[in-house]
């Protein structure tokens, strides 16, 4: 009987063999289910319209999901690196989770291009942390943008309600950081469940400490409930959202009860606004474009910074085939340096310009203020 | 905090407390019909509510192409069975007759989802089309486990949940939905304002209450429903189909669950996993009502709505801490009403048939099952050689799971306790090394100690709350746990919270860090296979045999002096410190910890491993958490190749399977192997001829008073079963109580052996007032039978005979997983066999007692009780089922026994049996005491005469 179990784990873990060689391997991990499936379906969407041919390679793409759980997304990480071997890897969708795996990234040197917003991942830089880059907005920069706002807007007392899950927590993080510098105090801090029904009693607590402005911390649909819950308990400040309430769940659930909400997203959100000095406003179309044709909707804004991961991939692996075979640590040596020495490259939400010290890539015009007006996404100038 | 904010938190508790209260009335009402724990009741509410909100949007919701297939699945099961049965005809007629409800409402729901309808007719249909799918569900999970236990239903459902939820979010996707309001309209009561929509809430619960309680009191269906809830098997007999009723209630159920969705789809956002938190708030609200009231249930769940409501207030972070932990009070106090030693309900389950090999075809097999062993390990020792270091890597994560599954091998499948806390354990011992060894650099090695020391202390301090509690009080209390433990893990600031906790050092051996798989594997192998020796060696010990009769009844236990109080915790804290062992190992090995893998679904898991590989077996918690962690992972890399689609897919399949494999296997895998290979042979008994015998107490000289009972009552409410009854019993003396059937006898027995205590009047043992607990009784030297036998029926009928002895030796828990306790083992084991012999058993001793004869059983309870040296022994019906030669051996054995200066008292029907070996009999008649003298007085007593001839039965 032991034998046979023996034989039969034996058989599965060779069933576990990836797939058929390719020429140049990457492994994407998202969150497609789970708490922040919102944003990880959307990525993991995106991976079918990745580039399949660069240059003179042709490009295999691997697909797990970390079910949004950082565990999760150890386990999908260790499995690209030791079983798959992947050249490089796209993933995963939560900052936590992307902070989980790198020990093992940096371990193996591979490189890892992270859609996270967290700036944890890359800096401060050190050995552990160069073989990450980023390709979403660092969450910094989306809320320094509200905080600007706010800010100019005469904002003195806020108030913070996010989800209590990886998510949540982070925006938490960010804004804090954010609003110190700018004198803004935080009079309330309240955490909801994603799953909740209600959240009378935080809003309560929110409406009792009288802040100038509120920010909800979450991402989808789950963005509403706060906001609705306030203005139907009769709060007239302003509420605030990052740009996980950037989906069209938000205007639809929401409805009248949203209308002037502040939020700090990518151009991409609205792409018909932005001017054409706009740079990335051409590559956001392309996306849109991409997307829409295979899914028959358009797409939010997480689901680009996969796409922009394709375009860093793009530009890059041609570069690192000349020094080095894909497969090799030579070749994922020099991708990496390939990936610190982009420049100007366009993105479906902004420009890429990576140096040895910053992997962020990013700037300032990847992020723009929008309000919601008549049911709608407005351009704020 | 003023009274307006107050009277909103008030109104919103209340309002979410009515749901709760729908969700717990439906849960109540399928437990008690079913004995189904129906954990997926909440995913009624989204699919509901979901399809609801579709319907709204001109699209044809995903649910109505879902009862299709409910439907078409019906139809090939009905058809399969008939198949089987050769009546194929009579049973399509009968199983399209069954789903001619589902498809009329499939019908209209196709055709009304074509048009835009008014929205209250889209609620209409959308409850349709959900309360359709209820008995659908009951007829394809639940109704081939009609006769499986609570546990595996209970596992069942849990499966049910996953393939729901990954359904669910297949077919609404990941983003919320939210409906039109039904009702716009809002009253203004002292400034706060009452949504007409809670309203309405509040009034169909308790029209739904009301109805519910009218129905199963007052019509002809509810009381036959009523009458499956308290005996399945009694209503089978009157011609009650269980089946049917199995269905209306999952009809009902549906219904319920569809309703609440539909109700709360316009006042907040519906995911397509919201049901499950509202389902467990609803299981915790039903749990306070004793799964059996609905009006309780129904106020429990408010009472868990206003709690939340207040708690969001005060400390939104540590909301579901407060919630839940405020549970374990109330259910403390639910159960310190109740009686107490209290007999849980036990399901008999079928002990697998025992092979009957001759001794060479036994040695044999032995041979074998001891060479796959030792291949076993051998192939344990190998796989680092053949595998890849990813592969190794993943069976260190089923080793790691295997550590806790063992500890629920113990705790759930033998000792009967069903515990959804240990990943809180796992936790435990992960974040107190994960934070004393990263903030304090302290070495791995010394946070070990500190890691279990501290899950010892909050294993005992768990276990003094929940082993107290009996019942279905028991898995909610460790479901709160697990709860608590989970959110403060996500909130508290030393473990990093959501975000997680980094940097915890690696393990290092003589100076070099371990990093490796490979490394590793042999250090969690070999743990694992350490564990698994000291359990086996555990189980077939003194201590190990109390705590595999504890399923068996809490009663029978302390009878034999077993203290059932200190196993329980003993299980517990077992179970607890493996699950923290495994934390610590993980915590080092992974080097990162976030709450997830130490969540309440991660509890739940760890159970559906154990009940997958089968619950009471060491072998099944390796095979469980293999199959669970392999297939999960296999699936979950394979799936999205062959699928392509979003979903949770490989939770769906997952989760199919598991049902069907319970379907077939109810008792897990691993036993299932043993059957099928034949490799399910008893132990091999060694025993030397000269072991010595435990000590023997100091008997009382013939003639001396061991038993005096005066004047005791006993009353039952209104009804005295006994009253006011004196007698003594006297060493080599044996002691006949006779009557009519409810004379008061049974109750008697149990005043004199603790298991009641009288109203008025007392009991003295051995010239010392009764303590009135068995156990006590049990050590002081008084042994019995039971009417009903009371017996381990999957343990041996030596071991069976040994725990009779229990009370006469001490062995710790360390020294038998040791194996250092040989010497006593041996002189309880000698003394069992002794017994054995004595009353002719010793042939069938490696037996397992299950499969005795019900007169050999009766026999055996016997050799049991003197196996633990009493001088007084209580037999009840002793001759009930035995054959006219053994009832002449018994009445020999009794005859001997007597010489040698026992006390003996017996009750018995066998007037015969009776009249020639009693010195002394009582007769008993309504409660009281008739007649008292020698069998020739007795037979000669007029009133006696009158009460057996005169027709008094």
């Amino acid at each position: 009987m032991q034998t046979f179990k023996a034989f039969a784990v034996a058989a599965i873990l060779t069933a576990l063999a990836g797939p058929a060689m390719a020429q140049v391997k990457v492994g994407v991990i998202a969150s497609s289910t789970g708490p922040i499936s919102v944003v990880g379906l959307q990525q993991k969407n995106t991976v079918a319209l990745l580039p399949k041919k660069i240059g003179d390679f042709t490009v295999d793409y691997i697909y797990m999901d970390d079910n949004s759980d950082p565990t999760q997304a150890t386990k999908d990480v260790q499995k690209f690196l030791i079983e798959d071997k992947v050249d490089a890897i796209i993933g995963p969708s939560g900052s936590p989770n992307a902070m989980a795996v790198l020990p093992f990234i940096a371990d193996s040197k591979t490189v890892m291009l992270a859609p996270v917003g967290t700036t944890a991942v890359v800096l401060p830089m050190d050995d552990k942390k160069k073989w990450v880059f980023k390709t979403t907005q660092n969450d910094n920069l989306v809320m320094d943008a509200l905080v600007a706002h706010m800010k100019k807007n005469g904002v003195k007392t806020v108030a913070y309600i996010g989800t209590n899950d990886p998510l949540g927590a982070n925006f938490g993080k960010a804004f804090k950081a954010a609003i110190a510098p700018a004198g803004i105090k935080l009079i309330a801090d309240e955490t909801f469940s994603r799953a909740d029904t209600s959240v009378a009693g935080q809003s309560l607590k929110i409406i009792s400490a009288a802040p100038d402005a509120v920010l909800v911390g979450a991402a989808g649909a789950t963005t509403v409930l706060p906001e609705v819950t306030l203005v139907d308990q009769g709060y007239k400040g302003r509420v605030y959202q990052t740009h996980g309430a950037a989906t069209p769940e938000f205007l639809k659930l929401g409805g009248k009860k949203v209308d002037g909400t502040v939020l700090a997203a990518s151009p991409m959100l609205v792409q018909s606004q932005v001017g054409d000095d706009v740079p990335s406003k051409a590559s956001g179309q392309a996306y849109i474009d991409a997307y829409t044709k295979v899914y028959g909707v358009a797409p939010g804004t997480f689901g680009a910074n996969v796409w922009d991961a394709g375009l860093l991939l793009e530009r890059t692996i041609p570069i690192a085939g000349q020094k080095a075979k894909p497969g090799t640590p030579e070749f994922r040596a020099a991708l990496r340096d390939a990936l610190e020495n982009v420049k100007d490259l366009t993105g479906a939400q902004g420009v890429y310009n990576m140096t040895p010290a910053d992997h962020s890539g990013f700037d300032a015009r990847s992020i723009v203020t929008i309000t919601v007006k008549d049911g709608a996404w407005q351009l704020l100038k | 905090m003023n009274l307006v904010v107050a009277l909103f938190l008030a109104q919103d508790g209340i309002a979410n407390g009515v749901v709760y209260a729908l969700l717990a009335v439906a849960i109540v009402l399928l437990f008690s019909v079913t004995r189904i724990t129906f954990v997926p009741q909440g995913e009624f509410v989204s699919y509901g509510a979901l399809t609801f909100v579709a319907m709204q949007d001109g699209q044809r919701p995903g649910t109505i192409p879902l009862l299709g297939l409910l439907i078409a699945l019906h139809v090939v099961v009905d058809l399969a069975a008939g198949w089987r049965r050769q009546r194929a005809v009579a049973l399509l007629s009968s199983a399209l007759r069954a789903v001619a409800g589902p498809l009329i409402v499939l019908a209209l729901a196709y055709l009304g989802s074509s048009f835009h309808l008014p929205l209250i007719a889209q609620a209409v249909l959308a409850i349709a089309v959900i309360t359709a799918a209820g008995p659908l569900l009951y007829r394809l999970v639940y109704q081939p486990l009609a006769d499986a236990s609570v546990l595996v239903l209970l596992i069942v459902s849990v499966a049910l949940h996953f393939v729901m939820t990954g359904l669910a979010l297949y077919i609404f996707g990941p983003s919320g939905q939210r409906s039109a309001p039904l009702i716009d309209i809002t009253f203004p009561v002292m400034g706060v304002p009452i949504a007409g929509q809670t309203l309405l809430i509040i009034g169909i619960t308790v029209a739904l209450i009301g109805a519910l309680y009218f129905a199963s009191q007052h019509t002809l269906y509810g009381k036959a429903m009523q009458a499956v809830a308290l005996n399945r098997t009694g209503a089978r007999l009157m011609g009650i189909s269980t089946a049917l009723a199995g269905r209306t209630s999952f009809l009902l159920a549906a219904f319920i669950g569809a309703l609440a969705g539909v109700l709360i789809s316009p006042t907040t956002t519906i995911l397509y996993d919201t049901g499950f938190l509202l389902g467990l708030k609803g299981f915790v609200g039903a749990i306070l009502g004793g799964l059996a009231s609905y009006p309780v249930s129904a106020l429990g769940a408010v009472l868990i709505g206003l709690l939340e409501s207040y708690s969001s207030f005060f400390a939104s972070t540590y909301k579901e801490v407060i919630v839940f932990s405020l549970i374990i009070p109330i259910l403390l106090v639910q159960t310190l009403r109740q009686h107490r030693i209290e007999e849980d309900d036990h399901d008999s389950e079928a002990v697998p048939a025992q092979l009957n090999l001759s001794p060479e075809a036994l040695r044999r097999r032995r041979r074998i099952k001891t060479g796959l062993g030792v291949a076993f390990v051998l192939a344990v020792a190998a796989m680092p050689a053949i595998l890849s270091d990813y592969q190794v890597a993943l069976l260190n994560y089923v080793g790691l799971a295997a550590i806790v599954v063992l500890g629920l091998v113990l705790l759930t499948g033998v000792a009967g306790l069903t515990s959804f806390a240990q990943a809180a354990y796992v936790g435990i011992g992960a974040y107190i090394t994960g934070y004393v060894s990263s903030t304090y650099g302290v070495s791995p090695w010394l946070t070990l100690p500190l890691a279990l020391a501290v899950a010892c202390v909050l294993a005992l301090l768990g276990s003094l709350i929940t082993v107290r509690l009996s019942g279905h009080y028991l898995p909610l209390a460790t479901l709160s746990l697990a709860i608590v433990a989970y959110y403060l893990f996500a909130g508290l600031p030393q473990t990093g919270g959501q975000a997680g906790m980094t940097d915890i050092p690696p393990l290092t051996v003589a100076g070099t860090a371990v990093h490796s798989p490979k490394a590793w594997y042999v250090g969690i192998w070999g743990a694992l296979l350490l564990l698994q020796l000291g359990m086996s060696n555990l189980l077939d010990s003194r201590p190990g045999r109390a705590i595999r009769a504890l399923k068996s009844g809490a009663i029978m236990a302390e009878s034999l002096g077993v203290n059932t109080w200190a196993m329980k915790i003993a299980a517990f804290v077992i179970a607890c410190l493996l699950a923290a062992l495994a934390g610590w190992l993980y915590a080092h090995f992974q080097r990162f910890l976030n709450p997830s893998p130490f969540s309440f679904n991660q509890g739940i898991e760890y159970l559906f491993m154990a009940v997958i590989g089968g619950a009471g077996s060491i072998g099944g918690a390796l095979v469980g958490s293999g199959i669970v962690v392999l297939a999960n992972q296999w699936l979950q890399t394979n799936l999205p190749l062959i699928l392509g689609m979003q979903g949770d897919f490989e939770i769906i399949i997952f989760g199919i399977a598991a049902m069907a494999m319970l379907q077939l296997l109810p008792r897990g895998i691993w036993p299932a192997l043993l059957d099928l290979t034949g490799l399910r042979v008893p132990k091999s008994w060694t025993f030397s001829a000269d072991a010595k015998l435990p000590p023997l107490r100091d008997k009382p000289v013939p003639g001396e008073t061991v038993l005096a009972v005066r004047g005791v009552s006993k009353n039952f409410g209104a009804i005295a079963a006994n009253r006011n009854i004196s007698l003594d019993a006297k060493a080599g003396e044996v002691l006949a109580l006779i009557g009519p059937n409810g004379a008061g006898k049974s109750t008697l027995f149990d005043l004199i052996s603790g298991v009641q205590r009288p109203s008025s009047g007392n009991v003295h043992f051995l010239g010392r007032e009764s303590s009135y607990f068995p156990r006590d009784l049990s050590r002081a030297g008084m042994g019995r039978t039971f009417q009903h036998v009371r017996i381990v029926p999957e343990m041996t009928v030596v071991e069976n005979t040994a725990l009779g002895a229990h009370a006469r030796a001490d062995t710790s828990f360390l020294a038998a997983a040791l194996r250092l306790d040989r010497p006593k083992e041996a002189m309880l084991i000698a003394e069992a066999l002794r017994q054995l012999e004595r009353v002719g058993l010793h042939g069938a001793a490696t037996t397992n007692a299950g499969s005795l004869a019900l007169g050999q059983q009766r026999v055996l309870e016997i050799a049991r009780a003197l196996a633990s040296d009493p001088c007084l022994l209580l037999l009840d019906e002793p001759a009930a089922g035995l054959r006219h030669l053994e009832k002449q051996a018994l009445a020999q054995l009794l005859k001997q026994l007597k010489a040698e200066g026992m006390a003996v008292i017996i009750v018995e029907h066998d007037m015969d049996f009776v009249m020639n070996l009693a010195d002394r009999i009582v007769v008993m008649q309504f409660g009281e005491k008739l007649a008292e003298g020698t069998p020739c007085e007795i037979q000669r007593n007029p009133a006696v005469i009158e009460a057996y001839l005169g027709g008094a039965e």
